[in-house]
């Protein structure tokens, strides 16, 4: 066969044998997932798919492909996560993903070593779902489904600026209270010190308030606040005072709750929990039109003489007013009463010392006056 | 009794058995505020926790330092009540009275001290050193009581006064008590018990009687006073 025959032969027939091998090679090392996932696209891909359950809850079931291609799972398919799928039509409504499959320590997916799914396990969103709340999160309500991206990505749902809204999509009056509080405010403004919901409450391992084991249980509460309000370094930034934990350390309140009495207030007592507002803020419930009614939550009755005087008081500075004259008046005549007690002493144990040189001078042996 | 030379010594009655008991209980009530009290203003400190601990917590410390509180209290009230009724009581109250002798013995007392110039002052029944702190303790316990008493309903005060009162009572029942502590321990305690040859202690607040040889030096004006039977 000449060259010419030879490339009319490859023309007329071996090109398309050419070009099945060509795509069965590239079919065959993405497996048959990948084929799967043309024919999972293939229902899912179309915009608008949707099916109306027998309750009358309407499901959305497009799936935008490429966005699971951005997504940290971009090497994975349909059937990896849905992995109860396995007909089409599906004879049975598929089950929710249990992430749980790749993400424990030791797998060998490629899933990360943490132990983030032990933490969820024990707490109160956790322990819901395991209990049969359909309402409870599991991974996917926070982290999202197929579009999941990690935490660092701004685009990402459990990126801190976005954990609000997240949070917010159960948690809607709390949301509230929070956008419009002093935290809520500092973080649309781009304040990236501005605690978010899980910047007291933490990520996996939340837990309720009435836990001994949460951050935000009334013994604990102290010490979360503190976290970010005893740092000199944060708080000058925005003209708040590091001090108010030390002093709130030395009120009676703050030692009762150091020896665990937690009827004791914490900062949440008095400042709230979510919709906190500085004191001049008329809303805010540490404004001094406000403080009766905040210190009456625990002491019925309280009056507005509850509101005369400085709550965080700190006698070892000149803002507590005759607190700390007094307390230096006091110690400086302690130490000075130190010093004259010590120059008593001494006198005493000299002149002891010199009558008695003064009766070996003499000879003498009788014992000496005692006194002075 | 007798001394380490073997010579005999007498012994002068110095505090009746129901003083000593006032003694007793006013220590007693003393220690315990103090424990309770120095437990409260120092919880940072991990012998503070201890001492709260032993005490049954933050609740348990509170009735310890008011039962402290309450037995003060009974000590000033029978001290005030045994003035008025107690010729005994009125004869010392009497001598407690500072007067200006006393500046001049205690003027005496530093001259004689420093430079060995002249006698040691012959004291009476109670040296000027024991009035001061005397009339200190009843000053002491005084602001104690009041302070101590807005301190011990925190709500009833703060409805009957602005908050910064009690924070002034606070700062004043706190720094008071360490300046009485501080003028008990350590002045107190030399003055009685450890100088003047009473170490280790002057056994008077146990027997009612010290030695007549330190008594005569130590409250040498009250000796004579004796000796011509004509007592203070």
């Amino acid at each position: 066969m000449t060259r010419r025959g030879v490339s009319t032969a490859l023309r007329r027939g071996a090109l398309p044998v050419f070009a099945v091998v060509l795509a069965w090679a590239c079919l065959v090392p993405l497996g048959v997932s990948a084929q799967e996932d043309v024919r999972c696209l293939s229902c899912h891909g179309k915009p608008g798919f949707r099916k109306t359950l027998p309750s009358g809850k309407v499901l959305e079931l497009f799936v935008d492909p490429g966005s699971l291609r951005l997504s940290v799972h971009k090497e994975k398919h349909c059937v990896d996560c849905h992995a109860d799928v396995s007909e089409v039509p599906h004879p049975n409504l598929p089950q929710k993903v249990n992430c749980r499959r790749c993400h424990f320590s030791g797998n060998t997916a490629g899933a990360p070593q943490i132990e983030k799914y032990l933490e969820f396990e024990q707490s109160v969103h956790g322990k819901a779902l395991a209990a049969g709340n359909t309402k409870a999160p599991a991974c996917q309500d926070c982290h999202g489904d197929h579009f999941i991206l990690p935490g660092s990505d701004p685009r990402s749902q459990v990126q801190r600026t976005n954990i609000p809204q997240v949070c917010g999509t159960c948690h809607l009056k709390i949301f509230a209270e929070y956008e419009a509080s002093v935290h809520g405010k500092a973080l649309s403004k781009g304040v990236t010190d501005a605690p978010v919901c899980t910047s007291c409450h933490g990520e996996h391992n939340i837990r309720g308030p009435a836990d001994m084991a949460s951050s935000v249980n009334a013994g604990h509460v102290a010490n979360t606040c503190a976290r970010c309000h005893s740092k000199v370094v944060i708080m000058e930034k925005y003209g708040v005072k590091a001090e108010q934990v030390a002093t709130y350390e030395e009120s009676f309140h703050g030692i009762a709750n150091e020896f665990g009495v937690l009827t004791a207030a914490n900062c949440a007592s008095c400042h709230t929990a979510h919709d906190i507002l500085p004191a001049n803020d008329p809303r805010s419930s540490v404004n001094p039109a406000n403080i009766p009614k905040t210190c009456g939550k625990c002491h019925p009755g309280a009056n507005a003489n509850f509101a005369k005087g400085r709550i965080h008081i700190n006698a070892k500075d000149k803002s507590a007013g005759i607190v700390y004259w007094v307390a230096l008046g006091f110690k400086i005549l302690t130490l000075s009463t130190l010093a004259g007690l010590f120059i008593h002493i001494g006198l005493d144990l000299y002149r002891k010392a010199r009558n008695r040189k003064k009766r070996q001078d003499g000879g003498e042996t009788e014992r000496p006056e005692n006194r002075p | 009794m007798s001394r380490s030379d073997g010579r005999s010594v007498g012994m002068v009655e110095r505090m009746t058995l129901c003083q000593r008991v006032v003694h007793g209980v006013l220590l007693l009530a003393i220690l315990i505020l103090v424990l309770s009290g120095l437990a409260l203003a120092y919880h940072g400190h991990a012998w503070a926790h201890a001492l709260i601990a032993m005490m049954g917590g933050f609740g348990g410390r509170a009735f310890v330092h008011r039962t402290g509180a309450v037995l003060l209290l009974l000590v000033g009230v029978y001290h005030l009540v045994a003035s008025v009724v107690s010729a005994r009581y009125q004869r010392d109250l009497h001598s407690s009275v500072p007067r200006p002798a006393d500046v001049r013995a205690g003027w005496a007392a530093f001259l004689y001290r420093t430079l060995g110039k002249g006698q040691p002052p012959k004291y009476g029944h109670y040296t000027p050193m024991q009035k001061f702190q005397y009339w200190l303790i009843v000053l002491g316990c005084l602001v104690m009581s009041l302070s101590g008493a807005v301190l011990w309903s925190p709500k009833a005060s703060l409805e009957l006064f602005p908050k910064s009162f009690s924070d002034l009572m606070l700062v004043i029942h706190s720094s008071q008590a360490q300046f009485v502590f501080i003028l008990l321990i350590a002045w107190h305690l030399w003055d009685v018990h450890l100088a003047g040859g009473n170490f280790p202690m002057n056994p008077a607040w146990l027997t009612g009687k010290m030695r007549e040889d330190l008594f005569k030096a130590q409250h040498g004006a009250e000796w004579d006073d004796m000796r011509k039977g004509t007592k203070e």
